[in-house]
């Protein structure tokens, strides 16, 4: 338990250490692209913490998700409910406790949206979608990408997403997404497994 | 657990419809006392420490929302209303000050009047905003300790147990039934069912703290 403990604290702290820019940020975006091309699966427990910074309150979830390429995602929450979404290239199915629902994305701009961000942000190449002003920075442990909304809709509801990349950029260990009140939603990347074997059937949308 | 609570409601549901408490029964009962509602004689579904959390699904039109929704005080004239989605999107935030409640930040695709003039105005009956500080008729209706209030043209009757948790809401325009809203267990679970043309359903089950 201790051990446990010391490792989170160990972890914030890194995170929380100071960053200064990255010198050389066309190598780090070429180094993060071709990593990106080396991975063909993720999977990972994720612990997600939503800050409602006005009311000095969290909201703290916890499940596992896995992707496979392309565009297959299974994210799926543990606590304090059970919640399921999969994302199967242009289909969406959304699992609560109760009702199944499925959507198809080329039908629903939100749902677009949602999936885009949530694949590339998993896949860690969402600088490349040209949405975002892209701002580079490391410490001894991490590289921090600062990705800024350049269209108007999006800034409405979004400031800044914060990625971070272990130094080897094989994934994105951690993702701050901050909204203009300075609400934000992080979450936490842990007990990651990188293209592993992944059977296609965890992905269906019927 | 969840499928007695679905059997209870369902059959709360059969016995709402064929022997719920008409407004001729509302109107004929007598009048033991009319008072202002205060925290004295209804708990407060906002708790005055701490926030509270439910998980929330909300059925409006044709549209199905689940997620978080926040309760919480923050000083002590606000209280907000935050609801969130899974992923952590926030839909709507709702302030509540004194008798009145409204939207301070609404997710753009849901900003539409019509939807947000029904969610305020039904979140305000079923977190109690419309019954507190209001003047109501105490009755006994069966055996029922009965409030009944007027407010914005409806007529709301409030059933409420021993320990003064409201137990069920019937909301009425004119004599007709226009919502009901029904409490379990010290508002653990609150179910809000709109009929007529905006047909909308409301389910908080709150969330259990994880220490």
């Amino acid at each position: 338990m201790k051990k446990i403990l010391l490792l989170i604290f160990v972890a914030r702290f890194a995170f929380a250490q100071n960053f200064k820019p990255v010198k050389d940020t066309v190598a780090l975006r070429l180094k993060i692209e071709q990593v990106s091309k080396t991975v063909n699966t993720i999977e990972s427990d994720f612990n997600q913490e939503k800050n409602l910074s006005m009311l000095s309150e969290k909201i703290v979830s916890k499940g596992h998700f896995v992707f496979k390429k392309e565009n297959l995602l299974r994210w799926e929450y543990n606590s304090p409910y059970k919640y399921l979404i999969v994302i199967n290239k242009d289909k969406i199915r959304i699992k609560d406790e109760k009702k199944t629902s499925k959507y198809d994305m080329n039908n629903n701009k939100v749902f677009k949206e949602i999936n885009d961000i949530m694949i590339s942000c998993v896949q860690g190449n969402i600088f490349k979608s040209g949405k975002f002003k892209v701002l580079y920075f490391e410490n001894d442990k991490y590289y921090k990408l600062e990705l800024w909304p350049l269209q108007k809709n999006m800034k409405e509801s979004l400031k800044k997403i914060n990625m971070y990349f272990d130094k080897n950029v094989t994934s994105v260990s951690k993702l701050d997404m901050i909204e203009p009140n300075d609400d934000s939603t992080t979450l936490e990347f842990i007990n990651k497994k990188l293209n592993g074997t992944v059977a296609d059937n965890i992905f269906s949308v019927r | 657990m969840a499928r007695w609570l679905t059997i209870f409601f369902l059959l709360g549901s059969f016995l709402f419809v064929f022997t719920g408490c008409s407004h001729n029964k509302l109107k004929r009962a007598v009048t033991s006392q009319t008072a202002i509602v205060t925290a004295k004689e209804l708990n407060p579904v906002i708790s005055t420490s701490g926030a509270s959390k439910y998980k929330a699904e909300i059925d409006i039109f044709t549209r199905h929302f689940t997620g978080i929704i926040v309760l919480k005080q923050t000083d002590s004239l606000t209280k907000h209303l935050v609801f969130v989605t899974e992923l952590g999107m926030r839909m709507f935030d709702f302030i509540i000050r004194g008798d009145s409640i409204r939207a301070a930040y609404v997710f753009e695709p849901l900003n539409k009047p019509g939807l947000i003039n029904n969610l305020t105005a039904d979140f305000r009956d079923i977190l109690l905003v419309s019954i507190f500080n209001n003047k109501a008729d105490y009755k006994i209706i069966g055996k029922k300790n009965c409030l009944v209030l007027r407010d914005k043209g409806h007529t709301l009757a409030l059933f409420r147990d021993e320990r003064n948790f409201a137990n069920e809401i019937i909301v009425y325009s004119g004599k007709n039934k226009h919502s009901k809203i029904n409490y379990l267990a010290d508002y653990t679970s609150i179910k809000f069912r709109q009929k007529g043309m905006v047909k909308l359903k409301i389910d908080l089950n709150k969330i259990k703290e994880e220490h």
